[in-house]
């Protein structure tokens, strides 16, 4: 059986459908439900396409596996005996053009939920045994996952694993799969909903992590790791800025926009004990056969505000008394 | 000379404007923290038969090309090992071989080769005064026996240890004689597989290796050592394809095998971040480089010491003879360094950049001498001017 879930979906192009359809207690049918999304409504892709009658076919589907709606006599209705759902109606604020961090989080919950989500891509990422998890569970216990691109006997396919327990593996061989994995769940986990984060690593693949789906800038779990991480006996100390990623992040559950939001907070607030070493953008796409595969490879570098890619920054260790750092504090 | 650079007690300014270049006076002074270590990997070299290869990793603007020059003119001339600069050369083998050839010069090579082989053709009698190499050329090419001088070439590039393959020595043998013709190279030379390449397809290893023993019995040398800049500089284009980084990894590969055979030594500058990814890549060939780690160095950024030491030893190769001026710091204060920030002394390339544009100033303007606190404190801010304060929102 084919699966459902689709990359093309636009959480935020759901949000105005659950909208409209919570308009129509009676439900709305497919043929309504389709001329106000290319009409009135003009529905965006995530590619910010205006959407075929396809795509509105996958978006009014994905709400119905969520079971966010459900169709009763051929109309599509908000399935309300569910508190999820009601918590989720509440917090709608159709029109805006981002989610709300609300909205994302109540996404989040369905989309952690679901059990083809689950059985395809989130039990990976949880320890063995792990049953009936939310999202809660799943950014508490959730290990990272890496997916690498490999050429079998069989013709290229793409393998998933837990870097912990690597025998938790997944081939995709289809390219339904492909299209509702790897372009399905995982970008809506990553670019819609942001409770995953992902790097790319030469030699293994990208590597996910679960990430909280907000937090301050600076983190102070973060400053304080930096502060502990210097080495007193060394003036400067030399930081790969993936290597802290691969590990920060996982750890502290925090995605590389934070992360790196912390560390040039740190650099804009101290700049004389801090350099940031930029590295060779031909390089860090060494292995990039494409203009999207470059993007991809380069999204793990932090960006300054000169454009350049930061690889490495060097720490001073006066850092450590530099300021009483009250960010750091409550931690 | 523009300036007047005798109220700061200098003949000229000893600070490089692009602070990219090395300069080109006296001898190149490094810190002992980064001389010792290179020195221990180079005695160590002398007397090993393992990979001879080693990193420099650091920073833009750390001395990565400065180190490699230091070695190139200081150090590895006292040990008789004659030095190859390269500076971002190519993914492909033959890239290598096409810059260190027009490097030393087609006629100059040709020449040594030839000199070193001192052919003798049978029935081609020598002349009274001895023949100069182009002579000889034009002799040959008069008589039309480029063949069997072809032959002789090849006989005794044999009998020299420089190749035993009968194609890598026909190849050596007409690059020597095509000399007359063409006492240049061309790029399309080092392309093999083309009509008239003068290398050979397949070859590229032991077609090198003969080339390396070439060079090193003509200098008189005991080994070659090529010093590789911006290993990581590796394509002008953007984007490599699969197969030049699969290229730019087998050139690597080539060059440790190499190293492992001939008297030949390796010295690559990458930034710590091409370390990375080439182990990412390929860990067992990287180990194999760095010999599990005991050959490779980390610029460490200056500390204090080292900061002033650098300023010093720049001004006292511009003083007048007899005029050390009155502090060996002159025309900077004494307590320079306490005056920089961290990230600019630390930094070579900002330090003797911040140097080099103070000490210009002052030469054409009314600068007071010694320089104050605030007038290098503009400069510095100036060329490294401090991030917006602002932090991002959360």
């Amino acid at each position: 059986m084919a699966l459902w879930m689709r990359g093309s979906v636009s959480f935020v192009a759901l949000r105005e459908m659950l909208s409209f359809i919570a308009q129509h207690p009676d439900g709305v049918r497919p043929k309504e439900m389709k001329i106000w999304a290319r009409e009135q409504a003009r529905l965006r892709t995530r590619n910010g396409k205006l959407v075929s009658n396809t795509t509105i076919y996958h978006y009014r589907n994905t709400l119905r596996h969520l079971g966010i709606v459900r169709v009763v006599n051929g109309r599509y209705q908000v399935a309300k005996e569910t508190s999820l759902v009601w918590d989720l109606l509440r917090s709608l604020q159709p029109g805006l053009p981002e989610l709300s961090l609300l909205e994302r989080e109540l996404f989040a919950q369905f989309v952690v939920r679901n059990q083809d989500c689950q059985r395809y891509f989130f039990n990976l990422f949880m320890p063995e045994g792990t049953e009936d998890y939310d999202l809660e569970g799943f950014l508490r216990k959730g290990t990272p996952v890496v997916w690498r691109r490999v050429d079998t006997p069989q013709g290229p396919a793409e393998e998933i694993y837990n870097v912990a327990q690597t025998e938790k593996k997944r081939w995709i061989r289809s390219e339904d799969e492909r299209q509702a994995i790897l372009y399905g769940v995982r970008y809506w986990a990553r670019n819609e909903l942001g409770f995953i984060d992902e790097i790319y690593l030469e030699g293994m693949g990208g590597l996910m992590f679960p990430v909280h789906l907000n937090g301050p800038i600076p983190d102070p779990h973060i400053l304080k790791a930096l502060r502990e991480a210097l080495t007193p006996e060394e003036e400067w100390t030399v930081f790969s800025l993936r290597k802290l990623a691969i590990t920060w992040g996982p750890n502290y559950r925090i995605s590389l926009e934070r992360l790196y939001g912390t560390l040039k907070w740190v650099y804009w607030h101290f700049p004389q004990h801090v350099v940031l070493i930029p590295t060779s953008e031909a390089f860090a796409t060494i292995t990039a056969t494409s203009s999207q595969a470059e993007m991809y490879h380069l999204r793990g570098y932090l960006q300054d505000d000169k454009g350049r890619y930061i690889s490495h920054i060097r720490v001073h260790r006066k850092l450590r008394e530099a300021a009483l750092w009250p960010e750091i504090m409550p931690v | 000379m523009a300036g007047d650079y005798a109220r700061l007690k200098l003949r000229f300014n000893p600070f490089e404007p692009a602070a990219s270049g090395v300069p080109i006076f006296n001898g190149l002074w490094i810190p002992d923290r980064w001389a010792t270590p290179l020195r221990g990997f180079l005695d160590e070299m002398q007397h090993t038969q393992g990979a001879k290869a080693f990193a420099i990793l650091g920073e833009y603007g750390s001395g990565k090309t400065y180190l490699l020059r230091w070695l190139e003119r200081e150090e590895l001339p006292k040990r008789r090992v004659r030095a190859f600069f390269f500076d971002n050369p190519g993914v492909q083998f033959y890239d290598l071989a096409n810059t260190l050839m027009r490097q030393l010069g087609r006629e100059e090579f040709a020449k040594a080769l030839w000199e070193f082989l001192d052919p003798r053709l049978q029935g081609f009698q020598p002349s009274l005064f001895g023949r100069s190499f182009q002579e000889w050329l034009r002799a040959i090419k008069e008589h039309r026996r480029e063949e069997d001088a072809v032959r002789e070439l090849s006989q005794r590039l044999q009998e020299k240890g420089i190749a035993s393959d009968e194609e890598i020595r026909h190849k050596l043998a007409r690059l020597i004689m095509e000399t007359y013709e063409r006492p240049y190279f061309e790029y399309r030379d080092f392309v093999a597989g083309r009509r008239g390449a003068l290398v050979p397809e397949k070859e590229e290893a032991p077609y090198f290796a003969a080339i390396l023993r070439a060079l090193r019995l003509t200098g008189g040398a005991k080994s070659v050592a090529f010093l590789i800049d911006e290993f990581e500089e590796i394509s002008l284009q953007k984007r490599l394809t699969k197969r030049q980084a699969h290229e730019y990894l087998a050139t690597m590969k080539q060059l440790i095998n190499m190293t492992e055979r001939e008297q030949f030594w390796i010295f690559v500058a990458m930034t710590p971040q091409a370390a990375e990814i080439t182990e990412q890549l390929e860990p067992a060939l990287w180990e194999r480089f760095i010999s599990h780690g005991e050959h490779r160095f980390q610029i460490p950024p200056l500390n204090m010491e080292e900061a002033k030491k650098l300023v010093a030893h720049r001004l006292a190769a511009a003083r007048p003879e007899g005029d050390s001026g009155p502090d060996s710091l002159f025309p900077f204060p004494e307590n320079l360094v306490e005056l920089l920030r961290e990230d600019v002394y630390s930094s070579p390339r900002r330090l003797v950049k911040v140097c080099s544009v103070a000490v210009a100033r002052a030469a054409s303007e009314e600068i007071p001498v010694p320089f104050t606190a605030e007038y290098l404190e503009k400069i510095q801010e100036e060329l490294y001017p401090r991030p917006p304060q602002e932090a991002p929102s959360s």
